[in-house]
């Protein structure tokens, strides 16, 4: 392990004024308490903090569609009603409700993770941690699941320009499925989510045989859990894959969602892990000394939210957080003990041995498939065109062709009949 | 419309279902009711159409959103539907029946059931698609292996390379706290990360003492870092410092918007505190509401001693609505004192919640909201539907510590069986609490308390009196005896 790594922490007070509505689950003011509690342990005193900047609609619009960055620019809590088909195309009002200044909270949030991705280019810090981003769900045309702008997908994309391969690590109880639907036809970034998946849980996609299409067939991961998983069975399930992957996948740069919705008593969330076991995983990822983006996401018990990332920006700096909150503002949310602590959950772990044994067997089978092409083939791909990485029809018809190689084939334009069907059509 | 909460149909969710965590299951079949049959797992335009509308409710795409490119004539190699391995077809072939189709190894549910090693795994609903088209996938930049890359390929790429020369240091955030020199850190490790010492005020734990020591470690990092400095981390926002802006008047009128305009009585507070704040910003009465009402809410519930107080519950709050019942409201004083039951870890001294010695009685700022969370009926017809699985594991257990298997009921680490009588009776509870404090016995009290609960959510509304609950559970006329 290197002496000391450069971390670079980012917070936008503004954050936490931002009201989704009563009795909404998220609640924004968990980042102000998440970063109070960092302040009130002095970990500021071993990281950078930086105010990022507001993102602008350009950048926003590097993934998402001009269309729905303009929307959510123009659209606020007073003129809603006069947009109902917009509201109703790009999925907001409900889930993702219009509020005061929600693209100020989009810009900001977004804002820190593109900085945060670009301060790790320029290799100014070795780790860069921005709480208020993470929000997973976001599409590029269409918001979901409390996330509007995917503040994911523009980090990867920043980093993309310095690195060739981007690992994305996913620990919400939800399915990343806004990121992994953005780069589900790419090699370049794989993207592993570790989740709840069945029962109808949101977001509904994540299953274990979601792994990809073209390019980037084999290169989606996807851990579907069930309820109650705990801390041994998902710190060894997750060190197995992810240990695996690095070692086949040689990511350039890490990018880290810790969603703490995958606490116990979590108001949405049905795991059981306890703070060590979720920042286990944080823990496990700092190791390989490979740059690396942490953000949060989901969590929607906010104390809860606060512990954990104040337990796992500690983690990050090295430093090991006694149990008492020191004195701050709002020790009061944290009765009864005022402790760094939280107790277990009850929920009974329907996560057999042999269920998990037979995911991680599908896994690591899958794996085997770019096991041996350790570096990854970047396609050169004009920009205009798709074109096949060989001709079709200099093969020889009579020659097995790989299935690696099946699948690379595209049917081109000029082809009338499909597969070998054709009849030298005119 | 995607709903991060569980979703049953496709009709609008209200508000209050979100926290349900337990998530409906549907019947399998039912939910294949909504999609008409796939005849053919190729005929992919009509299955997507369906698919389409069967998950439009949970999570589908938009009603633009193409499932896969229309436009394009790529075919994606197709999957046996029988793949036994469940992670790509083996021979793939062309389908002779549709040139568009993705992702096809979802055995068809309504038809010819997979026989693999997997397919247990496969015991589930069709899976959702994973939308592709261009609508839905980003752009990625090629890599030229450098850091560059090429920048004249594209207009994308233009736009990079605009973002990439302009001004680096206001595109990767502005610092406020920069790193310290390093030959210090190695002493940072002694001061960063320390825990909270106990002060030795006379009275620990008081607001008062939690105030005081608050403002000191503020005055802390003030003398570290500046003003300035302390400013720009947000301080300034954060905290009871906010209510600096706010005068008496406003404050209390803040308290009856909140009070007087429930969720659940209909009506939206949030609009109201608007409505009546109109020359505030949303901001600054959210940042009001989160920094300074929720703050002292909290500090009130903390030293109710109920346990199982949800920070997040805007609901809360104080006397309002039919829900409060004179009986209720007395028995409710008792029920305060509740410790949902059992947590079999080692039992800790609630620290902070029995020093006041009529603390909360003074501080006239606090007292109203006091008396208003005694009135509580909505928090705790709730919590009755918790208790009620608590219920079960006391009935008649006498001494057992029962483990309870409900998580809902506790949201904190308990400490109940520390809690003293007397203590109780400082915190200014009724009539019914005084008679506890000849109760010494904590088993007793624990029973007892639980007993309660049964008490709670069996009558619900007609609470009996605290004399012929123990009678009844104790079966002899002990209350008092012990």
């Amino acid at each position: 392990m290197r002496s000391k790594d450069k971390i670079s922490y980012f917070y936008d007070g503004d954050v936490g004024s931002v009201y989704f509505g009563p009795n909404h689950p998220m609640k924004p003011h968990r980042l102000c308490m998440t970063h109070h509690l960092i302040l009130a342990y002095g970990l500021h005193s071993k990281m950078e903090i930086y105010r990022p900047h507001r993102a602008y609609p350009i950048e926003m619009a590097q993934f998402h569609s001009p269309d729905y960055v303009e929307f959510l620019q123009r659209i606020n809590p007073e003129n809603q009603n006069l947009f109902p088909n917009e509201m109703a195309r790009y999925n907001l009002g409900e889930d993702c409700p219009v509020f005061e200044d929600l693209f100020e909270f989009c810009q900001i949030y977004a804002g820190g993770t593109i900085d945060a991705a670009r301060r790790l280019n320029n290799k100014l810090c070795d780790i860069a941690i921005n709480w208020a981003g993470g929000l997973h769900h976001a599409k590029k045309c269409d918001a979901s699941g409390f996330c509007y702008i995917n503040d994911l997908v523009l980090g990867i994309l920043e980093l993309l320009k310095h690195h060739p391969r981007v690992l994305y690590i996913d620990i919400d109880v939800h399915h990343g499925d806004g990121v992994e639907e953005a780069f589900y036809f790419t090699d370049r970034v794989m993207t592993v989510s570790f989740h709840k998946f069945g029962d109808k849980f949101f977001p509904g996609t994540g299953d274990v045989k979601e792994i990809g299409e073209r390019e980037g067939k084999f290169y989606a991961i996807n851990v579907p859990l069930k309820d109650g998983i705990d801390d041994s069975s998902f710190n060894r399930l997750f060190r197995t894959i992810i240990s695996k992957v690095v070692e086949i996948y040689q990511p350039g740069a890490i990018v880290l969602q810790c969603g703490a919705d995958s606490l116990a008593r979590d108001r949405l969330g049905c795991f059981n892990l306890s703070i060590d076991g979720h920042a286990e995983c944080v823990k496990f990822v700092k190791k390989f000394n490979i740059p690396l983006l942490v953000t949060g996401g989901g969590g929607y018990t906010k104390e809860n939210v606060a512990r954990c990332w104040t337990v796992e920006t500690g983690i990050l700096l090295d430093t090991e957080l006694p149990n008492e909150i020191p004195e701050n503002d709002y020790i009061k949310y944290f009765a009864p003990d005022f402790s760094l602590k939280i107790p277990g959950g009850h929920i009974e772990n329907l996560n057999t041995k042999s269920y998990i044994s037979s995911i991680k067997v599908q896994i690591l089978e899958n794996l085997r498939y770019i096991q041996h092409a350790p570096s990854v083939q970047m396609q050169e791909v004009p920009p205009d065109f798709y074109i096949p990485d060989f001709d079709e029809d200099e093969q020889n018809p009579d020659e097995r062709v790989d299935q690696r190689s099946r699948d690379k084939q595209i049917q081109r334009d000029d082809e009338y009949f499909n597969g070998d069907n054709d009849n030298d059509a005119s | 419309m995607g709903f991060k909460r569980p979703f049953e149909d496709e009709k609008f969710h209200e508000l209050r279902l979100k926290y349900s965590r337990q998530l409906g299951y549907t019947d399998k079949s039912k939910q294949f009711d909504e999609v008409s049959p796939r005849d053919d797992v190729f005929q992919k335009p009509v299955a997507t159409v369906n698919e389409g509308n069967l998950y439009k409710s949970q999570g589908g795409e938009s009603s633009d959103g193409e499932m896969f490119d229309e436009e394009s004539n790529f075919v994606y190699p197709g999957h046996d539907i029988d793949d036994t391995k469940g992670c790509g077809g083996r021979d793939a072939t062309h389908s002779p029946h549709s040139v568009k189709y993705f992702e096809l190894d979802i055995p068809p549910r309504v038809f010819a059931p997979v026989q693999t090693f997997y397919s247990f795994l496969l015991d589930q609903p069709a899976r959702k698609q994973v939308p592709i088209g261009p609508g839905h996938q980003a752009e990625i930049p090629e890599w030229e292996g450098s850091q560059n890359g090429n920048l004249e390929r594209s207009g994308m790429m233009v736009q990079n390379h605009v973002i990439e020369c302009a001004d680096s240091k206001k595109w990767s955030g502005t610092c406020v706290v920069p790193m310290l020199d390093l030959s210090t850190l190695a002493d940072m490790d002694d001061i960063v990360g320390k825990g909270r010492n106990f002060c030795v005020c006379r009275d620990r734990g008081s607001i008062r003492c939690v105030q005081q020591h608050i403002k000191e470690a503020r005055d802390e990092i003030v003398k570290m870092f500046g003003y300035e400095t302390f400013k720009d981390l947000g301080f300034c926002d954060m905290g009871e410092e906010v209510e600096r802006n706010w005068s008496d008047e406003d404050a209390q009128l803040f308290h009856e918007v909140v009070y007087s305009n429930s969720v659940t009585l209909g009506r939206n507070f949030w609009q109201h505190l608007a409505a009546t704040f109109f020359s505030r910003t949303k901001q600054e009465i959210a940042s009001y509401y989160f920094n300074v009402f929720v703050l002292r809410r909290r500090a009130i519930q903390n030293r109710t001693l109920m346990l199982d107080i949800d920070s997040d519950d805007d609901e809360w709050h104080g006397c309002y609505g039919g829900s409060s019942r004179p009986h209720y409201v007395e028995e409710d004083e008792e029920d305060s004192a509740l410790e949902s039951p059992i947590h079999q870890g080692t039992e800790k001294v609630y620290p902070l919640d029995h020093e006041e010695g009529g603390e909360n009685a003074s501080n006239s700022e606090d007292g109203d909201a006091f008396v208003d969370t005694r009135e509580d009926g909505t928090g705790l017809c709730d919590k009755e539907q918790k208790m009620n699985s608590t219920v079960e594991y006391m009935g008649g257990s006498t001494g057992d510590r029962v483990n309870v298997e409900n998580d809902l009921c506790m949201s904190f680490e308990l400490a109940h069986d520390a809690v003293d009588c007397e203590k109780k009776d400082e915190t200014g509870l009724g009539e019914q609490q005084k008679k506890l404090k000849k109760c010494n016995d904590p088993m007793a009290n624990k029973v007892w308390d639980a007993s309660r609960c049964q008490n709670v959510s069996r009558n619900g509304k007609d609470l009996q009196p605290t004399g012929s609950i123990m009678e009844e559970i104790f079966g002899y006329g002990s209350w008092g005896n012990k």
